[in-house]
């Protein structure tokens, strides 16, 4: 039977809630090709309303029940490569050593985290640099978010949270809605946290009265991280792939992302997540059955200021596409 | 005698750190390799090699410098040259060798081209000094980006640049770099192994090798001859045959010869055409001047390359060039190859050649059939009427092959060769390779197969450019030698849209065979299609 045969379309997973959206189809995606070993592809069906994902190879029941046995088994160590590290800078003074000792052992899961996370730093070998997904700051960490997520998905059952994510309600929690502490990270439009655009103090906001990001989507989308990883550029300057780089000196990176309208297995994905950048900024021919969505990053890490936070994602001018 | 050679080496356990100096080993890991697995187009970034071959220590951005004598020093004539379209063509005819390249900090070539002279260190890895010296000057480079040359400023300058310099700016003592030196600058592009482009120019220290004006008696008579072709005909007569005649009478001679040949040459860079030139004087020349230059010289072999090289020589006269370049082989190996030469025949060689490979590397028979599949197809594109056309306009006017052609065995220049694309109505960027892998996939041929053909240029891995062609131009073609039924070739080949399956059929390919495995493979027909060109 043709992959394409068995199609579950996420119809949850809305333009308007990328980057978020998008990842999260992303990381059900790796899971199920890297991690479970299924035929799996993902392909953006167009809708009266915009671009929705479909998940090619498996059925709905399957889908659910992969991707749960996956998470309610996350090998959170593995995520963190070390039990100790909670934000990703704990990583930087060992950074080779993790990696050698990945390599060695053949973890090639534990490798392919490690370079999503961060890329040595010529200058100061113990300072490394993050990922441009990493947008926590302060008190916030990184990993110990990771941590705060899957504990709170598995309180709220991972295969409801699934449905909801999905086939629901889509990435977020909503005010009003009693759930647990939810994890905070910038990769949705609505987490940007600056306190000229809120009626009141954020940090005074009671919980439930706030937008979160549901940790099952979250957790779904810290999958995907792989597909951008971390790599020495010209004159061994870290720099994430998949991202634009920004046009002035100290504006931070946009995230692209490709929108295959034909099914593409994670291999196939990476490469285009790996190009899109190159035919944006070098204005190269691209195929006209794959969109290039762009979404900003706001704040940025340093003291001062909102935290950083990847905005509503929009699509790349098709009029500069090569054969559109 | 001490044995200091690798068993040596691996008896006295010499330290790792003798040869990373410190480097912190970066292991090279899957993440790493599909990246650079992609070449078209390359990831946004694209990945630095160095730290997997030296490990991970400062590295400085940095530019490679190549001198040449044969570029003017003053920056108007060199302006002159780019807006004329000269300097492309000089430097596409005589490229730069790996072996004339200097790796230098980008710092220290931006200072030096603008006056500020650095203390600094052409080896790798050395940190950034701060002693710096002001002169007035803010001289230009060529940057060359394999295409086009590009005259620019130093603050234009960017990482991983090659950059041409005229001779005359210095900078190099005798060993290594020297930003004092003013001392003109050995143009060594000739010098290196396998030398196939010869430049004879008044800048060449072959130039200087001829006898200065006024030596010889004869310089009257070479003087008194009207025009370059006449000259060149009266060359021929007295260059050939220089067998049969006695020692005094052949150093003589030859010391006539040069003398004519350097008036000649003089005269070629005003007024004479390309297909004025015959290649008998010019090896005869060749083969005179190298029996003129001391055993020990340098130049010797690459003339003695050039004066026995078994077949015809390529020459060029760039308009305004002060001189002649002769190579020994086309311009474009993928269209111009040494002479006109059939698609078929050219095809069934590249098969030979790919099972002979195959045979001695023990690969297997499912392997075997698709490398030699691959090897007799690779061409398929070809096909295209309009790329035929370009090859008949490129030819040499000689005569052609067989139709259809492979190889033009073109003379023509990068310039003249898109004029003869134009004219034969084959779009710009289409790539033939793609075309016949698109041809092959439409036929059900094996994946493997198709991949081969269509990556054995180095492009589509693994997102070919989206064709120029929407003019819905196809042609079919049956060939017995192909291989049974039509084939289909279309200008726009469709391989960049994922309807294709191009990007599957590569990321398939890749988990069936590894990188390195289909690295490997398609090196194998690479090496097939250049041994047999």
């Amino acid at each position: 039977m043709r992959l394409e045969a068995l199609a579950v379309e996420l119809s949850a997973l809305r333009h308007w809630d990328f980057p978020l959206a998008a990842l999260t189809a992303y990381g059900a995606l790796r899971i199920l090709e890297e991690e479970q070993g299924k035929e799996a592809t993902l392909c953006f069906v167009e809708k009266p309303w915009g671009p929705v994902p479909v998940l090619c190879g498996l059925d709905r029941d399957s889908l659910l029940e992969a991707l749960a046995d996956h998470l309610s088994s996350l090998d959170r160590q593995g995520l963190k490569i070390h039990p100790d590290a909670s934000r990703i800078k704990d990583l930087g003074g060992e950074y080779f050593r993790f990696l050698g000792e990945a390599v060695s052992q053949g973890d090639r899961h534990r490798a392919a985290f490690l370079q999503a996370y961060l890329a040595p730093n010529r200058r100061d070998m113990n300072r490394p640099i993050p990922t441009p997904f990493d947008t926590t700051k302060g008190r916030q960490a990184f990993f110990k978010t990771l941590d705060e997520a899957h504990q709170l998905a598995g309180q709220l059952g991972f295969p409801a949270g699934l449905r909801r994510v999905l086939f629901e309600e889509g990435v977020l929690i909503y005010p009003g809605e009693v759930i647990p502490s939810a994890p905070q990270l910038g990769w949705h439009g609505s987490q940007y946290r600056e306190w000229a655009d809120r009626a009141r103090n954020p940090s005074e906001e009671k919980e439930c009265q706030r937008v979160r990001v549901h940790p099952v989507a979250v957790l779904l989308a810290w999958e995907a991280l792989p597909l951008y990883p971390m790599a020495l550029g010209a004159g061994l300057e870290p720099r994430p792939i998949g991202f634009l780089a920004p046009q002035e000196r100290g504006a931070s990176p946009s995230l692209v992302l490709p929108l295959p309208r034909r099914p593409v297995g994670a291999g196939g994905l990476r490469a285009l997540i790996a190009a899109g950048p190159v035919a944006i900024a070098a204005g190269r021919g691209w195929p006209r059955d794959v969109e290039l969505w762009v979404s900003p990053m706001r704040g940025s890490k340093g003291a001062k200021g909102a935290y950083p936070t990847f905005m509503g994602a929009k699509p790349w001018d098709a009029r500069t596409v090569s054969g559109a | 005698m001490e044995d200091l050679g690798i068993h040596f080496i691996g008896r006295v356990r010499v330290s790792s750190e003798v040869w990373h100096r410190g480097a912190t080993p970066v292991p090279l890991t899957e993440t790493v390799v599909r990246l650079f697995a992609m070449t078209e187009p390359s990831p946004g970034p694209a990945p630095a090699p160095e730290p997997y071959l030296h490990g991970m220590r400062p590295v400085l951005p940095t530019v490679n410098l190549v001198w040449r004598a044969d570029l003017p020093a003053d920056e108007e004539d060199l302006r002159r040259m780019e807006r004329t379209g000269v300097l492309s063509e000089l430097l596409a005819l005589a490229p730069p060798r790996p072996h004339e390249l200097l790796e230098l900090p980008l710092y220290a070539a931006r200072d030096w081209l603008s006056g500020k002279v650095t203390d600094s260190s052409d080896l790798e890895g050395v940190e950034e000094p701060g002693r710096q010296r002001t002169l007035e000057r803010g001289w230009v480079a060529i940057r060359w980006d394999g295409e086009t040359a590009e005259v620019i400023g130093a603050f234009k300058i960017r990482p991983g640049d090659t950059l041409f310099l005229p001779a005359a700016y210095g900078g190099l003592d005798e060993f290594a770099w020297d930003p004092d030196s003013e001392v003109p600058v050995e143009d060594v592009a000739e010098l290196g192994p396998d030398p196939w482009f010869l430049r004879l120019h008044p800048g060449s220290p072959l130039w200087a090798e001829l006898p200065a004006k006024g030596k010889y008696p004869e310089e009257a008579e070479a003087g008194e001859l009207s025009g370059p072709k006449e000259t060149a005909e009266s060359l021929i007569q007295r260059l050939l045959p220089l067998e049969g005649i006695t020692q005094a009478e052949r150093e003589e001679k030859i010391s006539l010869n040069r003398r004519m040949i350097k008036d000649f040459l003089v005269k070629i860079g005003t007024s004479l055409k390309e297909d004025e030139i015959d290649d008998r004087w010019v090896k005869a020349f060749l083969r005179d001047l190298a029996a003129f230059l001391p055993e020990e010289h340098r130049w010797r072999r690459a003339l003695e390359v050039f004066a026995r090289h078994p077949r015809s020589l390529y020459w060029y006269v760039p308009q305004g060039y002060p001189g002649l370049i002769l190579r020994r082989r086309g311009e474009l190996l993928s269209i111009g190859g040494e002479e006109p030469v059939s698609l078929e025949e050219h095809s069934i060689k590249v098969e030979e050649k790919a099972k002979d490979f195959a045979a001695r590397l023990g690969l297997d028979r499912r392997l075997t059939r698709a490398l030699s599949s691959a090897a007799r197809r690779h061409d398929l594109g070809k096909l295209d009427e309009r790329f035929q056309v370009w090859l008949v306009l490129s030819a040499p006017p000689e005569g052609i092959s067989e139709p259809p052609l492979a190889k033009s065995g073109t003379r023509l220049t990068g310039q003249a060769l898109g004029q003869a694309r134009e004219r034969a109505g084959y779009p710009k960027g289409l790539r033939h390779e793609h075309q016949g892998a698109a041809a092959l996939l439409e036929a059900g041929a094996a994946a493997l197969e198709a991949y081969l053909v269509g990556t054995h240029h180095g492009y589509g891995r693994p997102l070919p450019q989206p064709s120029p062609d929407l003019s819905g131009y196809q042609v079919e073609e049956e060939l017995p030698w192909l291989g049974p039924g039509r084939w289909r070739i279309a200008g726009d080949h469709g391989l960049d849209r994922l309807e294709s399956g191009w990007l599957g059929l590569t990321t398939h390919l890749h988990r069936e065979y590894g990188y390195w495995g289909l690295a490997f493979l398609e090196a194998l027909l690479r090496l097939a299609d250049q041994a047999a060109s």
